[in-house]
């Protein structure tokens, strides 16, 4: 049955042409391993893809550690942390309106019109204070402008400086300590009480609750009547 | 039965009781449908008349792009819709498109689980067709969107903002029907085409088309397991498309039949949109196949008899469809909404009526023809009726999508939406596309299933009585041809 | 976030820092991309809008550093100002004098780190209540205009060189001492029309520098006759006060009182507050005009009338009042009863005339009459004897002295033309533009051998003057001036001048002999020496220094009541005047200001161009306005391009069909097609002047139109399209439903109506248990009653949710992007319909469409019921804009913002996020300022009050039609609202439930001729349903 030959592999023995054999690709057996071999690669592919996207570009690791150096080599760890001044000292605003608000040149002459006056460290400074050319600091916890989020409500309600910012204290260079995402401020709207203290202890970097802190927490949250809420509009205007 | 009706052909139409219907014409043997078919892949050069065809639809697809750019570089502006008529021709281009996809999955499927024999002519070339519209369609929803940049949005990955997609949405029920329609189709398509692969690859005489067709043919050396397996995932790739065919539209009709626009706001939409589809996808098989069987010498496989079937099937499905504008009238009007009346009044009647009449006057009254048999069977003459279906389907997209959100509520914002020149060379361009998909594809696959139509001719039964229908291959192959597949290897 | 970043530095140190910035490239890019000296632009790419053909420079950016967005640098201040706080916005009280008007507006300008973002009126003022205009709102944008001149230029052999005010200081120095060695024989002065009393006290100053000086007058929408009338009814020149509030019939002649007048905004506020729909407490409104105003659609009953005629109607109340109502005719009437008598039959017999007189006559001391701007002067005396007769002077109208008009713009051409003129210094305006069409200022202006000109802009004027000086914007200047009611304005500058312009009292001060006059001052002095400081104290002493702070932190001095006046008529003859009728071969032609670009001035105000005109909703176009009865019987098609000739003139413009209006009369407004201004109004419509004349400023009989052949495509804010019979028949059968309206008796006799107005359906449920409110419940209503389509709230959205201007060709294909619009329905009779106006914004629905087909959630709704539209998740699928009912999503179908200026990106609101190309936005009850009240009242740990949030739209609406608060606190004002019977949802059948109500219109028509109103559509039960 010729005919029914022709309608599987049986061109071979079709008597109207020679037979083609000689120069006839024959696949090898190893061949018959390309399929598995296809289907890991595409899938190995896939993965290592998600890895890159979720390990490399995620802010977790991309925006984590970002400490640009400032115009002025200011120390938090030297003021804040041995020093022991108060964030407010120079953040006047952060009580009170939605910006921290960055001191001026004046506040930090208060102390320093009579220490380290000389200090090249301070050059800016001072050519601030007297011409009134302000300093240039770069931005270092940078939120999408789309995105309003408003200093005086987070402290008012209890939320500490170090929940966001982390050991400033500890830092000589301000570099940023938290992913500042979409899902990282949800977390915190959605169960605030670990990230809440008594208001007055919102500066203390140092501040551990002498309770457990869920309790306290939720004490807190009910006293305050803090409902941190998820909608859109809290932060998208 | 009287031969020779047009072009002296034989006309195998006619229903003879006790006698099979001829669907393979001229005294075909296997052999001869092989050299036919794979005659046409394995001419070395194609006619010129291919080359011309293709320059142009190349050009074509070249400008579509052109166009995508230019609107992703400026803007949905570039459009003709504003902030009444939020949805244009992208929208219309896109339904338009998945419906004509569904001839296909149509043929493959369903008529297969019928049995219906004379599908095997046609099958393949429906399925590829339905694969190159269903790319056609898919190209819109994916760049009618404002910030292509962020498409990715309607898919539920995982992401740092903790949003997910809104599941509400039919918008969002679309990604998923229309990915899995293709996904489907596609693998139907080529599932169906191993052994004709393999065929292409035995007879190949270059090493390239040896190599390629050999990749593509998975080592299908025609084993009687190979042929169990193969049409056990046949049957079961048709099981999975069968719901499909009315899924898709289905969910594509959702867009409109969700939301709260009188003209949109509509229970019959589904089926509506469903027969539809199917009517416009097989004129477009049609419009297709009844040029390419006389330029490819197909005509014994591709006969007056299927493509009489088909006519019947668009006179059938075309009904239903002026049905359907009917009910969508009556309903209007007894449902007593004032706003849902004027809309088809307005349809009617008002600034769209000149698109209204076209698609009425293409889509109901141009099939009725069908009804006589003489037409049924002239190619001239159904080829022009393929040709106004054609037409009309894609108006009634228009009508619906467009007359309904330039009049809604407020008349205060009623608007006139106009195309622009960018509207329409997209359009244009995804003909284009479309073209070059189908011109490759004569050009290097086997535009009729030789496995599936050898299974409908006399000599495939065993006693040289009626055919069986596919499926039922035991003792067909000769052991010695078992032997020499395994000493292939 | 809203910190100073590199395109926005803190502080008004910022404008100097600018001058340092102006060496870097970046910013020279910026200039040469923006200020290219005039030359266009080239045209924004795809579509031609004539706005975008500034293209902006990309803004400069510091580097990428990784794959962070650009790096953000925090400039603090070296030294913080008192009472500053980074980020947060101040507000200064300050003036604008309005333009023609002579009278200033009080108002309340919000700072963002010192830059003015946004101009509201001020609450404290009497006369302002909190209100401002459309115009006034938007003159903010001026200040951003990157076209005003940026220095002083001399013109040497018709070169224009660019010099500084020291040239020019030098210059003037030398050139007008020679003049006061000679008493500045051969200087004149023109300016325009004033209240401030420095620049009065400078003027004396300069008349006693150069006694024989001369000082003419150029206003081009003046109020001549106005003065005119009230000089011969009284004696001397007086301008009239209206008190709405005591008025419970208003006779309205061609005053557009709630609108255009003086005093609009506290008339529309009062009128509003007299609109309670109860029996004896709705006052009734009779407007009688040639061309559709807000105050006629706010009518009870309107008649259109030739504008010539509507001074005859006067006529004829007159003589209805004293002889057919017996009323005495007062002492020095001026007229006897038999001269009106002879009246009798020569004025026009209008049913609505003997309603009036009878309403008047029967309601002694709370009628009003008031004539407008554009009528003769014998006119404005007839309402003067009227409104003595009938007692309402001293009740409804006072009076307040006014400077008496200089000589005009005519006296000063033929002093130029007979040579008596060789020093002329020009103080504001643009007479060359702005002149009749037959007076040749250009030629004139050439034979002064020294013209100044101070101005914002090198305009046609300044071309032709030796000298342009640039002006000082008025939120860069210090100044004063005078509100209607007399009480003293301050004007004090926000921001520092951008372009060193300086202000019309420092160049006078610099004439007068001050060889530094600093603004400040100068207005300090004037309060000093007690023009507006009713004598104070000398300077230095503690309580002048307490009044003066006062003075400018409230922004004026209010004034006794007693300072209104009541004089007594003087006798003087009254004449009245008859004139023809016009017909359809003989028309009349009526010239009027624009009612948003005024004469010109704000003819490069985007948002002004973009503003849909009320009556006819055409932007960025003026038209040839005639009722259907006319262009049919002159065979007009709307949209025809129509040659006008007028007096000799001849003027083309595009024919608009805008039933209500005047018979045989075609309406064109002046200030648009100015070839001379910035890059956003050059060129922009037709230019009204060209037919102007001076011996007929405001039109006459005598136009002739001939149709050129040619169309003319105007864009539309609304019809967007030409419509069709079907589209007709069904709009005339919504509208009802839409706008629900009933007469007074009607809704006193079923207070239910409402609820027959709208669709009849079955109960609605919801398929799933719907989500309860139990916080706030933010909500809308909207009085129909009293809105009068001013359109102020669409500019005051514009401004504070930075709604991008798309210019006339996106208009015209309906993609304008205002967040409120004001949709506008003409019922019954085409020559005299029923006007509605319906503001329409989002409605926040509690089961709203759009956010059911939103693939990717990006508009939800919040915990109190706000439909948020979160502009950084939208894809821009359309989707929900197709599915809303209402049509208030707008799409940003280009990058519209990005086409501004980066100057103008300076007045952006820092609390709205900018939208980007490819994503929808709407309305969103301006939950920026919700959130800002709420984080103040948590912080205080206290619940938000009632009235603490307001919406723009609210704020600024001066009949307080639009009241928002939350619907679950039951006496919250919008509550109490809602709670009303005439409240009612806009197609509340859809079971969307919408936030936003809407309280239906109630009219209060004479009964005699409430008749009239059933015919024109006027609700008789459900025969009126929608649907």
């Amino acid at each position: 049955m010729a005919d029914d030959r022709s309608r599987t592999t049986g061109a071979s023995s079709d008597p109207v042409r020679p037979d083609p054999a000689s120069e006839r690709v024959r696949f090898p057996r190893w061949s018959n391993l390309l399929g598995p071999a296809t289907a890991v690669v595409a899938a190995g592919g896939l993965l290592y893809l998600v890895v890159l996207v979720t390990l490399v570009f995620h802010p977790r690791n991309s925006a984590i550690g970002y400490a640009p150096a400032q115009p002025v080599p200011f120390s938090h760890a030297l003021h804040a942390g041995e020093l022991g001044l108060d964030c407010r000292y120079c953040h006047t605003t952060v009580e009170h309106a939605a910006q921290a608000s960055v001191p001026t040149a004046e506040t930090c002459m208060n102390c320093h019109a009579t220490i380290f006056t000389e200090s090249a460290k301070l050059l800016l400074v001072r050519e601030a204070h007297a011409t009134g050319k302000a300093i240039p600091w770069i931005r270092v916890h940078d939120v999408p402008d789309y995105a309003y989020f408003d200093h005086s409500a987070h402290v008012r309600a209890g939320v500490g400086c170090v929940s966001c910012h982390g050991r400033i204290d500890r830092m000589t260079v301000v570099s940023q300590q938290m992913p500042l995402t979409m899902s990282w401020c949800l977390d915190c709207h959605r169960r605030p009480e670990p990230h809440l203290r008594p208001p007055d202890q919102v500066t203390r970097m140092d501040w551990t609750p002498d309770e457990d802190p869920s309790v306290l927490g939720r004490r807190l949250r009910d006293v305050h009547g803090i409902n941190p809420s998820t909608d859109c509009t809290t932060c998208h205007r | 039965m009287h031969r020779a009706i047009v072009l002296g052909e034989h006309d195998n139409t006619a229903y003879v009781p006790g006698r099979p219907t001829e669907l393979i014409l001229d005294g075909h043997t296997f052999t001869s449908v092989t050299d036919t078919v794979c005659g046409i892949v394995e001419t070395p050069r194609p006619p010129r008349a291919w080359y011309i065809a293709f320059a142009v639809t190349v050009s074509l697809t070249v400008m579509l792009f052109a166009m995508l750019y230019l609107l992703i570089t400026r803007g949905i502006g570039v459009w003709g819709v504003n902030s009444t008529v939020g949805w244009g021709w992208a929208i219309v281009n896109f339904v338009f498109w998945v419906g004509i996809g569904h001839a296909g999955t149509l043929i493959s499927a369903i008529l297969f689980l019928l049995r219906q024999k004379w599908r095997t002519s046609i099958n393949r070339f429906a399925e590829a067709m339905t694969i190159f519209a269903v790319v056609c369609a898919g190209i819109f929803p994916a760049i009618h969107v404002g910030r292509v940049w962020a498409v990715h949005w309607l898919f539920p990955l995982p992401n740092y903002h903790a949003m997910w997609p809104n599941f509400r949405s039919p918008l969002l029920w679309d990604v998923f029907a229309v990915g899995t329609y293709a996904t489907v189709s596609l693998l139907f398509w080529y599932t169906g085409m191993v052994p004709d692969l393999a065929t292409l690859r035995d007879r190949a005489r270059t090493k390239w088309r040896q190599i390629i067709y050999g990749i593509f043919a998975i080592g299908w050396r025609g084993s009687h397991r190979h042929w169990h397996r193969f049409e056990k995932a046949y049957l079961i790739l048709a099981g999975l498309a069968t719901p499909l065919v009315l899924s898709v539209h289905s969910v594509v009709s959702f867009d409109f039949a969700v939301s709260i626009i009188p003209g949109w706001h509509t229970t019959i939409f589904p089926p509506y949109f469903v027969a539809g589809a199917v009517f416009s996808g097989f004129a477009m098989v049609g419009t297709l196949l009844v040029p390419a069987r006389q330029w490819f010498g197909l005509k014994p496989f591709i006969t007056r008899h299927h493509l009489d079937n088909m006519n019947k099937i668009i006179l059938a499905t075309g009904s239903m469809v002026g049905y359907a504008y009917a009910m969508e009238f009556f309903i209007a009007w007894y449902g007593g909404n004032a706003f849902e009346s004027f809309a088809f009044v307005n349809r009617a009647f008002g600034p769209y009526a000149w698109a209204y009449w076209i698609m009425i006057s293409c889509n109901v009254i141009s099939p009725q023809l069908f009804w006589f048999k003489r037409i049924r069977t002239s190619l001239p003459a159904m080829w022009i009726i393929y040709i106004f279906v054609n037409i009309g389907m894609w108006f009634e997209r228009f009508v619906i999508t467009v007359t309904s959100l330039s009049r809604d509520f407020l008349p205060s914002s009623w608007a006139y939406y106009k195309p622009t020149t960018v509207d329409i060379l997209t359009f244009a361009g995804s003909f284009g596309l479309f073209f070059t998909l189908v011109l490759l594809f004569v050009r290097y696959l086997p535009m009729v299933a030789m496995a599936e139509v050898k299974t409908v001719m006399p000599a495939a039964s065993a006693h040289g009585g009626p055919a069986h229908p596919v499926g039922d291959y035991h003792g067909d192959i000769p052991q010695d041809d078992l032997d020499r597949g395994k000493e292939a290897h | 976030m809203t910190t100073a970043n590199d395109a926005n530095l803190t502080g008004r140190g910022y404008w100097r820092s600018l001058q340092e910035l102006a060496g870097s490239p970046e910013f020279r890019r910026h200039l040469d991309s923006e200020f290219p000296d005039g030359i266009d632009g080239p045209a924004a790419g795809f579509s031609r809008r004539r706005f975008l053909q500034i293209m902006a420079a990309s803004a400069a950016m510091a580097g990428l550093t990784g794959c962070r967005w650009p790096q953000e640098r925090i400039i603090p201040f070296a030294a913080r100002p008192d009472g500053f706080t980074p980020g947060k916005t101040q507000q200064f009280a300050t003036a604008l004098e309005l333009p023609g008007l002579a009278t200033g507006a009080a108002l309340l300008v919000t700072s963002y780190d010192g830059r003015p973002i946004k101009v509201d009126g001020n609450p404290e003022h009497p006369w302002s209540l909190g209100a401002a205009s459309a115009q006034m709102q938007a003159s903010v944008l001026d200040v951003w205009n990157v076209d005003r001149s940026r220095s002083p230029v001399r013109r040497r052999d018709n070169q224009e060189v660019r010099a500084t005010w020291n040239d020019f200081a030098t210059f003037a120095a030398g050139q007008f001492d020679a003049l006061a060695e000679r008493d500045g024989r051969g200087l004149a002065f023109l300016a325009g029309a004033s209240s401030s009393p420095t620049r009065a006290r400078l003027r004396a100053q300069l008349a006693a520098r150069f006694p024989s000086a001369l000082w003419f007058r150029h206003e081009p929408a003046g109020d001549h006759e106005r003065l005119a009338g009230a000089a011969r009814a009284f004696g001397r020149s007086y301008r009239d006060l209206t008190h709405v509030e005591h008025a419970r019939v208003i006779a309205d002649f061609d005053a557009d009182l709630l609108h255009a007048h003086p005093a609009a905004l506290r008339n529309a506020r009062m009128f509003a507050r007299g609109r309670r729909p109860a029996r004896d407490q709705m006052n009734r409104l009779y407007v009688f005009e040639s061309t559709l105003s807000p105050t006629g659609a706010a009518a009870d009953h309107r008649i259109p009338l030739p504008r010539t005629q509507i001074s005859l109607a006067l006529a004829a109340l007159a003589v209805e009042v004293f002889l057919e109502r017996g009323v005495a005719l007062p002492d020095g009437a001026g007229i006897s009863r038999g001269e009106l008598a002879g009246w009798r039959d020569r004025v026009p017999a209008l049913p609505a005339i003997a309603a009036l007189a009878e309403d008047l006559a029967g309601r002694r001391g709370q009628g009003l009459v008031v004539v407008g701007d554009r009528q003769p002067a014998w006119a404005h005396h007839l309402a003067a004897v009227l409104n003595v007769a009938l007692g309402n002077v001293g009740r409804t109208v006072t009076f307040v002295p006014a400077a008496a008009p200089d000589a005009d713009l005519t006296a000063l051409v033929d002093a130029l033309q007979a040579g008596r003129i060789d020093t002329l210094v020009i103080l504001d305006g643009n007479p060359v533009a702005t002149a009749p069409a037959d007076l040749d200022v250009a030629a004139a202006l050439a034979r002064a051998t020294v013209t100044i000109h101070l101005a914002d802009r090198l305009d046609a004027t300044s071309e032709r003057c030796l000298w342009h000086l640039p002006r000082a914007h008025y939120l860069e200047a210090w100044g004063d001036a005078l509100a209607v009611d007399g009480s003293l304005l301050a004007v004090q500058p926000l921001i520092e001048p951008l372009h060193g312009g300086r202000s019309e009292l420092e160049l006078m001060a610099l004439l007068a002999g001050d060889p530094a006059p600093r603004g400040y001052d100068l207005v300090r002095t004037t309060f000093h020496q007690g023009a507006g400081g009713r004598g104070q104290a000398p300077a230095a002493s503690p309580s002048f220094e307490a009044n003066w702070r006062r003075f400018l932190h409230d922004g004026f001095t209010a004034v006794s009541a007693a300072a209104a006046q009541t004089p007594a008529l003087t006798g003087a003859g009254l004449q009245l005047a008859a004139a023809a009728a016009p017909n359809y071969e003989n028309l009349e032609l009526v010239i009027a200001p624009d009612p948003r670009l005024g004469d010109g001035r704000f003819a490069d105000n985007a948002w002004l161009q973009e503003l849909p005109d009320f009556a006819t909703k055409v932007v960025w176009d003026n038209v040839a306005a005639l009722s259907p009865a006319t262009a049919a019987a002159l065979r007009v098609a709307h949209g025809d391009l129509l040659e006008l000739e007028f007096a000799g003139q001849r003027q083309r413009m595009p024919a608009y069909v805008l039933p209500g209006h005047g018979a045989a009369t075609v309406t064109v407004t002046l200030g648009h097609g100015r070839r001379d201004c910035g890059r956003v109004g050059r060129g922009v419509g037709h230019d009204a002047y060209a037919l102007r004349v001076a011996a007929a400023p405001h039109g006459g009989i005598g136009l002739k139109i001939t149709k050129t052949g040619h169309r003319y495509a105007l864009s539309c804010t609304q019809d967007h399209h030409a419509i069709d019979p079907i589209g007709y028949q069904e709009r005339e059968r919504r509208v009802g439903s839409l706008v629900r309206q009933a007469d007074l008796d009607h809704y006193l006799a079923h207070p239910d109506f409402v609820d027959h107005l709208g669709v009849h359906h079955p109960p609605l449920v919801s398929l799933w248990t719907e989500k309860g409110y139990t916080g706030h419940k933010w909500g809308m209503a909207i009085d129909l009653s009293v809105c009068i389509g001013c359109n102020a709230c669409q500019v005051a959205c514009q401004a504070e949710n930075n709604i991008p201007v798309v210019g006339k060709d996106e208009v015209g294909r309906s993609r304008e992007m205002s967040w409120i619009r004001i949709d506008r329905y003409f019922q019954g009779d085409p020559e005299n319909p029923e006007i509605a106006a319906q503001p329409i914004a989002c409605a926040h629905c509690e089961l709203a469409p759009c956010e059911q087909v939103c693939p990717v959630a990006a508009t939800v709704h919040t915990e109190e019921g706000l439909n948020a539209m979160v502009y950084n998740r939208c894809v821009g699928t359309r989707y929900c804009a197709n599915n809303c009912p209402y049509k208030v999503r707008r799409f940003n179908f280009f990058d519209n913002i990005k086409q501004i200026s980066e100057t103008e990106k300076m007045r952006l609101n820092p609390q709205v996020t900018v939208r980007s190309r490819g994503v929808m936005e709407k309305c969103t009850y301006c939950v920026q300022r919700i959130e800002t009240a709420r984080i103040a009242a948590k912080n205080e740990r206290r619940p938000l009050r009632d009235g603490e949030i307001t919406p723009a739209c609210a704020q600024t609406c001066p009949t307080e039609a639009i009241v928002f608060g939350d619907l679950n606190d039951p006496q919250s004002r919008v509550s109490r609202a809602r709670a009303e019977k005439r409240s009612y949802d806009l197609l509340a059948y859809l079971n969307i439930k919408p936030r936003t109500s809407y309280l239906a219109r109630i009219r209060n028509p004479h009964p005699r001729l409430a008749s009239h109103g059933e015919e024109a559509g006027r609700p008789s039960g459900h025969k009126q349903t929608g649907a």
